[in-house]
């Protein structure tokens, strides 16, 4: 078990480097929909919430994967406000930077 | 561990990170035969060609969903009565008795403990188990 051990904390490593690469395509996403707005850059930032909201928890990250269910579900309201979804895809994005 | 015929599982799942770990776990810490694929296509093809213990697999993934994937499996003779779980965020409890209307033996919720995980397949078979021998 305790091989079992170091190969999870193994694949929890490089799950949280690629989450902070993750991180900073939100902020981009979070940028592009401010600049151009469009159903498209919010599907995108609705995809990347839910993958998020499914995998943060199981890798050790429950609150980050808390606030990206959150996110996915603002992305998939009608109508939501662009203001609302870059302040919620910025904060998410500054979790993800300090989580370690 | 005496598992009563659990030893192959298939484990159906888009998400890259969530597969590998799941696989792991269950591989190492669980001692279980691991195939995993990504999409309900896969999944249909490599059941029927295996024919594996319990299948688990995500309900959001794209193309076919996991309802979709489940209803294929039943309607192929090989698979029609392969057990499946699923895996999944959605828990709301009218989510999971619509899964198990569909026919699942059980959902596991997204997110899991990856060293738990075995263990909760296990109870869920020994419950299925039960479940089969009083209805035989």
């Amino acid at each position: 078990v305790n091989l079992a051990q170091a190969k999870l904390d193994a694949v929890r490593d490089r799950f949280l480097q690629r989450m902070k690469s993750g991180g900073a395509r939100l902020v981009e996403i979070a940028d592009l929909l401010e600049r151009d707005g469009g159903d498209e850059i919010v599907g995108e930032l609705g995809q990347h919430a839910h993958r998020l909201a499914g995998s943060a928890g199981t890798f050790g990250f429950p609150e980050i994967g808390l606030q990206a269910a959150s996110l996915e579900r603002e992305a998939l309201t009608p109508g939501v406000a662009v203001d609302a979804l870059t302040t919620s895809a910025r904060a998410l994005a500054a979790a993800i930077e300090a989580a370690e | 561990m005496d598992d009563f015929g659990l030893s192959k599982l298939l484990l159906v799942e888009d998400d890259p990170d969530i597969r590998e770990i799941a696989v792991m776990a269950l591989e190492d810490i669980g001692g279980f035969a691991v195939q995993a694929c990504e999409d309900g296509c896969d999944a249909l093809v490599i059941a029927q060609n295996t024919r594996p213990d319990l299948i688990i697999l995500d309900w959001m993934m794209p193309g076919m969903n996991g309802g979709e994937t489940l209803a294929r499996l039943r309607e192929i003779d090989a698979t029609s009565d392969i057990p499946v779980v699923f895996m999944t965020a959605k828990v709301r409890s009218d989510e999971i008795e619509k899964m198990l209307a569909l026919g699942a033996i059980d959902v596991v919720a997204k997110p899991f403990d990856p060293v738990a995980l075995q263990g909760r397949l296990r109870q869920i078979w020994a419950k299925h188990l039960a479940r089969s021998g009083d209805a035989s």
